[in-house]
């Protein structure tokens, strides 16, 4: 508001006045002026200041916002891990901007190095470390790639909208980078985390540690620890799907499963729809096998033979129900939506 | 006399033609306008002996017709000017007669047609009349307030810049300058009686020390709002300004 004051006294081009709010004050003033001459205060100079003081102390504000995040680690609200033979696990904020970065093993470190992944994009860190990888031929054509991945939320995220996303920029930095490879994406419970990172592999391997064994499939876990994923899955004839730690062991469709391209298709991806690729132990086998792996688990995904054709009956009635037996739903529950099976009731 | 609260409402309800409330303000004003027209004749009047205050009472209601807030000038500073120039014209006539000089140039006119006729010239008159007056009474707030050992420096220092204080100040310096024994006080004193104050008034004697300058200056002001007409009306409380659209 410009308001009018009154000229008291003058003294080098400073006028001293008094404003009709009753403010006695100084003000410059241009021109001839003289005491008894009323004036109108200019759009005055002190609100100018303090219009850009305001501004100045936003800017500030913001900046230092920006700084505060970039020293001070926001809470990190999910974990990624990239398994591309080396591992990695990147924290990520609730902007899904990475936060931490985490080799899970010394050629993951090696990979990581060079690369500036804090502070950026989830899916800007996934094609650096991809290419990186493309690059040093952790990753190449022609090969059995397997890249796997976990997700595992610890604040507020949506595990399914992350799931998709990472799978669609691990998807995409491949193409980019023109190689092909199985992408196998999946969420992992913290519990399913803590585990792993205890056993000292990526989340992913042990999800698929987790699943062969609840496949009943004899995997000496020390091949986890080391060998390619590829190596794996033809060393013990099985081929490994999206990651989920499943009870549909029983399920001859999902033993034959192996799709490279599983996109979208979890949800769907129920016993006995699409092909089946092969190499899988039948059944029967199976059930034989059931031995080393299992000890690992405990609880009732371990459950023993007479339980199985019941729960393969709830199944048949269910589809959506057949992960878990009600009790556990509530456990596992934080880890995300209710169709998606649970690997961290499988190791609890 | 504390300047009239109302002014600005009675001046609304005048100019839509509230006669009563006409009668009433001349009525309220007629020491001023008495004082005014003595001020010009140079000698003291009286209300039902001398023409010159017949001729006050007609400028003042002419001013109430021609008052306009826009121009800002405080309505009795605009009233004491129309009162000042019609005196004037009324005593150079007079004298003219008496003295029967023959210079003649506007002999007859009446008054107001030349005031209308030269509208932007009184304009300009009146325009330099008050910047005059302000200057006389900045000259006498200066003296009044260094004969209490304050600058203009001093008010700008002490003066509230938070609006609100401000506003409490001047009201409590309006209080003081109200109350015949405080503000005796003050003068005889040069103090400000802080803890009377600050019972009449209710704000803290923290607050009333730091503005102590601002207080006692304005409070001059206000107890001899009379003389001070201009600087009055801008320390006005909020929203009963007259000087101002």
């Amino acid at each position: 508001m410009k308001g009018r004051a009154v000229i008291l006294e003058t003294k080098n081009g400073v006028c001293t006045v008094l404003t009709d709010q009753g403010d006695f004050r100084k003000v410059r003033m241009r021109g001839d002026l003289l005491p008894g001459q009323v004036i109108t205060l200019p759009e005055s100079r002190w609100r100018a200041g303090r219009v850009l003081l305001v501004a100045a102390v936003l800017l500030v504000f913001l900046f230092s916002t920006v700084l505060w995040k970039g020293l001070v680690s926001p809470a990190v609200a999910a974990y990624v891990s990239l398994e591309v033979n080396p591992a990695v696990e990147l924290g990520l904020d609730k902007d899904g901007v990475v936060r931490e970065i985490r080799p899970l093993d010394p050629s993951g470190e090696d990979l990581t190095a060079g690369l500036e992944l804090k502070g950026v994009p989830l899916a800007q860190a996934v094609e650096s470390i991809i290419s990186e990888a493309v690059k040093r031929q952790y990753i190449s054509s022609g090969e059995g790639n397997t890249v796997v991945s976990t997700v595992t939320p610890v604040g507020d995220f949506n595990p399914s909208e992350l799931d998709r996303q990472v799978r669609e920029t691990v998807e995409t930095s491949l193409r980019g980078q023109g190689v092909a490879a199985r992408v196998l994406v999946g969420q992992a419970s913290a519990e399913i985390r803590d585990k792993a990172g205890k056993e000292g592999i990526s989340t992913g391997r042990y999800m698929l540690f987790l699943e062969a064994s609840e496949k009943g499939i004899q995997v000496d876990p020390e091949d986890f620890r080391s060998k390619k994923i590829y190596s794996i899955e033809n060393d013990r004839k099985i081929k490994f799907q999206d990651l989920r730690v499943k009870v549909e062991k029983d399920s001859p469709d999902l033993q034959d499963g192996g799709q490279v391209d599983n996109r979208n298709s979890r949800d769907q991806d129920r016993p006995g729809d699409g092909p089946r690729g092969n190499g899988a132990p039948s059944p029967d086998k199976d059930r034989d096998k059931v031995a080393p792996g299992r000890e690992k688990k405990s609880g009732p995904e371990a459950v023993e033979g007479p339980e199985q054709p019941a729960r393969q009956d709830q199944r048949g009635k269910n589809d959506k129900k057949e992960d878990a037996p009600p009790a556990e739903r509530g456990k596992g529950a934080k880890t995300g939506e209710s169709s998606q099976p649970q690997p961290g009731k499988a190791g609890e | 006399m504390l300047p009239v609260d109302h002014l600005e409402e009675k001046l609304a309800l005048i100019r839509a033609g509230d006669n009563r409330a006409r009668e009433d303000l001349i009525e309220a004003h007629r020491l001023f306008i008495c004082r005014a027209a003595a001020k010009v004749c140079g000698r003291s009047l009286e209300w039902d002996r001398d023409d010159e205050v017949s001729i006050g009472l007609l400028a003042f209601n002419e001013a109430l017709d021609r008052y306009d807030a826009g121009r800002g000038v405080p309505f009795k500073a605009f009233a004491r000017l129309i009162i000042k120039s019609r005196v004037t014209d009324f005593l150079r006539r007079e004298n003219r007669h008496t003295s029967h000089s023959g210079i003649s140039l506007d002999q007859g006119e009446d008054y107001k047609t030349t005031s209308i006729e030269n509208w932007q010239a009184w304009e300009r008159h009146l325009e330099e009349e008050a910047a005059r007056e302000r200057r006389e009474e900045i000259a006498e707030f200066q003296r009044v307030i260094s004969g209490l050992g304050i600058t203009f420096d001093d008010l700008v220092r002490s003066s509230p810049k938070h609006r609100d204080t401000r506003s409490n100040l001047l009201a409590m310096a309006r209080q003081l300058a109200a109350d015949d024994e405080l503000f005796n006080q003050l003068m005889s004193t040069g103090k400000l009686p802080v803890t009377a104050l600050s019972r009449l008034s209710g704000v803290g004697p923290k607050t009333i020390e730091r503005g102590r300058r601002y207080i006692i200056a304005t409070s001059v002001i206000w107890r001899h709002c009379e003389d001070f007409l201009h600087l009055c009306s801008f320390i006005k409380p909020p929203g009963k300004e007259n000087g101002t659209p």
